[in-house]
C-alpha cells in the first residue's frame, strides 16, 4: 500500500494497522521485514510519513501481536530521530518537534519492555496482578524504569491547541491510552512498595522514599495530562471521567485543581475513532 | 496478558542499582561507628573524605626533637589550611542538603507512617500472636534525616551549628535547629509511636486516595478494552467481506 504523505485531517490509523495486523497474524512473513519497513518510512525527510510511521508503530505495540513490540525491545536501538527538522512545511516546526518527543517515548517504551521482560501496559492487574505480587527488590528495580518510561510519556507534553491535525491526534490518543495503563501498573507497584516499607532494610527504606517522592511529583504531571485530554472530549470511556481521577489525583497533592468547563465548552472536540 | 519474554536481555539499569545497593551495604559494614548520612551525594562526600584524611601510625625513625611538637591549633600550617577549607565547605554542603533531604523526607514520611500503623493492624489481625514490629520510625530518623553524625565525628572544635547557620541564611536557622533536635535524641528513648492512637484508627487519606485511583484505572481500562474488542471486530468483518 502507497505510503501518504498527505496531513488528513480525517487520518485514520486503525484501517492501516488492520492490515497490517493480519499480515502479522496469519501470514508467516516476518515481524522483523514489518519493522524494518516501518523503520525505513521513519527515516523520511517529511514530517507527516514519520509521523505516520510512528503512529503506526505504537498502534501495532498497542493492538498488535506481541511479537511485534517483542522482535522492537530486542533491537539495540529503535528510531533516531532526536535531531529531526522539517522546514520544508509551516506546521513541520512545531510537529518535529513533537516527533522528537513522540520517538523518544516509543524508544523508552521499547526499552522498559526488553528490562522488564514483558509489556508492562499489558500486564495483569489487581491483587493478583504482576506489580502487586512483585517482590522488594524487583519493585525497586522495576519501578524506576516505569518511571523513566512515564516521564517520557508525559514529556509529550501537548497543549489542546496544539493537536491541530489528525495525526498528532492519533499519537495523543495512544499516549493517553498507554498513560492510564502505565500509571495503574505504577499506582500498584507504589502500593505494594508502601506495603513492604517497614519491612525494608535500611537501604532499601531509602531507595524506596526515593521513588515515592518522584510518584508524587508525577501525579501531579499527569493530571495536567488528563487535563488535556479531557479538554479534547475525545475521550469516552463509559464508567471513566477524566475529570474525576484529576479530582483524584490532585487529592494525594493538594487543593483540587481548576475545572476546564469554560475552556472545553470554548473548543470544538475532535473525535477519532479507532 | 503479557508473558515474560526469555532471551530479551538483562536489565542495564539494574546493574547500577544493585552495584548501589552492594556498596551502600559494604559501607554499612566497614563504617562501624560512622553511620553514613542519608543520600548518595552525601555518602559518596563522606566516603571521600574518610579516605582523604586517614589515621596512620607514626613511626619510631621520624627525628622529632627534643621539645614538645605540638603546634598551636589556632594557626595550622598553610599545607593544612586547604584541607580544612575543603572539610569546612563540605561540611557546610552536607548541611545544607541534609536539610533539603530533611525537608523532603518529613513530606514523605508524615504521610508513609500512617500506613505503618495500617500494616501493623493488618499483622494483629492476620497473626494469632502479637509480635513487635522489626522497625520503628524513630530508627529510621537518624538515619534518613540528617548528616549529624558525620558532622559530630569531625571533632568538639568544629562547630556546625554556627557555620551551618551562616551559610544557610539566619531565617532558616531557627526551623532547622528545631528540625535537627529530634535527630539528636536517641531512638531508643521511646518506645511510643510517632503517630498518636487516635491518628492510628484511620488509613491516611493519600493511600485511600491511590487505592481508589487504582480501582478507578483498573474499571476504565476494561472497558476501554471491550469498546476496543468491540471496534476491532466490526473493522475485521468490513475488511473480511467479499468486494
Amino acid at each position: 500500500a502507497s505510503w501518504s504523505n498527505k496531513c488528513d485531517c480525517k487520518y485514520q490509523p486503525c484501517h492501516l494497522t488492520a492490515y497490517l495486523i493480519q499480515y502479522v497474524n496469519e501470514t508467516n512473513m516476518s515481524v522483523e521485514h514489518l519493522a524494518d519497513v516501518l523503520s525505513e518510512k521513519a527515516r523520511s525527510s517529511s514530517w507527516v510519513v514519520v509521523f505516520k510511521a510512528l503512529v503506526t508503530v505504537h498502534h501495532l505495540m498497542v493492538h498488535g501481536n506481541e511479537r511485534f513490540i517483542q522482535h522492537l525491545a530486542s533491537r539495540s536501538s529503535l528510531f533516531t530521530l532526536h535531531n529531526f527538522l522539517d522546514k520544508s512545511a509551516l506546521e513541520g516546526y512545531a510537529m518535529s518537534t513533537f516527533i522528537r518527543r513522540y520517538s523518544r517515548y516509543l524508544n523508552e517504551k521499547s526499552l522498559a519492555c526488553r528490562l522488564i521482560t514483558s509489556d508492562i501496559t499489558k500486564a495483569r492487574r489487581g491483587m493478583d496482578g504482576m506489580m502487586r505480587t512483585m517482590d522488594t527488590k524487583q519493585l525497586l528495580n522495576t519501578l524506576p524504569v516505569i518511571q523513566i518510561q512515564f516521564d517520557a510519556l508525559l514529556n509529550f507534553n501537548a497543549n489542546p491547541d496544539q493537536l491541530t491535525n489528525g495525526i498528532i491526534h492519533a499519537a495523543f490518543m495512544l499516549l493517553f491510552k498507554d498513560s492510564l495503563r502505565l500509571f495503574a501498573a505504577y499506582n500498584e507497584g507504589i502500593l505494594n512498595l508502601l506495603d513492604k516499607y517497614f519491612d525494608m532494610r535500611k537501604s532499601q527504606c531509602k531507595e524506596s522514599l526515593d521513588i515515592c517522592t518522584k510518584f508524587l511529583a508525577r501525579t501531579t504531571r499527569l493530571a495536567e495530562f488528563l487535563k488535556v485530554a479531557e479538554v479534547q472530549k475525545s475521550v469516552s470511556i463509559h464508567g471513566f471521567s477524566a475529570g474525576f481521577c484529576i479530582s483524584l489525583v490532585s487529592g494525594i497533592m493538594g487543593p483540587p485543581l481548576p475545572t476546564t468547563h469554560a475552556h472545553a465548552h470554548a473548543h470544538t472536540p475532535k473525535l477519532v475513532e479507532f | 496478558m503479557a508473558s515474560k519474554w526469555p532471551g530479551v536481555g538483562v536489565s542495564a539499569r539494574r546493574g547500577p542499582l544493585q552495584e548501589r545497593e552492594q556498596l551502600a551495604e559494604e559501607a554499612e559494614q566497614t563504617a562501624g561507628g560512622h553511620p553514613e548520612p542519608s543520600g548518595g551525594a552525601l555518602g559518596s562526600l563522606c566516603r571521600h573524605f574518610q579516605r582523604r584524611l586517614p589515621l596512620r601510625a607514626v613511626s619510631r625513625n621520624l627525628n622529632l626533637g627534643a621539645g614538645p611538637s605540638w603546634k598551636r591549633l589556632e594557626n595550622p600550617e598553610p599545607a593544612r589550611q586547604g584541607l580544612q577549607a575543603a572539610a569546612r565547605s563540605a561540611k557546610n554542603a552536607l548541611g545544607s542538603v541534609s536539610q533539603r533531604i530533611q525537608e523532603s523526607c518529613q513530606s514523605g514520611t508524615k504521610w508513609l507512617v500512617g500506613t505503618q500503623v495500617k500494616a501493623r493492624k493488618r499483622r494483629r489481625g492476620a497473626q494469632t500472636g502479637s509480635r513487635p514490629p522489626t522497625h520503628t520510625p524513630g530508627q529510621k530518623s537518624p538515619r534518613l534525616c540528617g548528616a549529624a553524625p558525620a558532622s559530630s565525628a569531625l571533632g568538639p572544635r568544629e562547630r556546625p551549628c554556627h557555620r551551618l547557620s551562616g551559610h544557610v541564611g539566619p531565617r532558616a536557622h531557627p526551623q532547622w535547629r528545631s528540625r535537627r533536635e529530634p535527630t539528636f535524641r536517641s531512638p531508643y528513648s521511646s518506645t511510643e509511636p510517632l503517630c498518636s492512637p487516635s491518628e492510628s484508627d484511620s488509613d491516611p487519606e493519600g493511600l485511600q486516595h491511590l487505592q481508589r485511583l487504582s480501582r478507578q484505572l483498573d474499571g476504565a481500562i476494561v472497558a476501554e478494552e471491550r469498546r476496543q474488542a468491540t471496534a476491532d471486530h466490526e473493522l475485521s468483518g468490513i475488511h473480511a467481506a467479499p468486494r
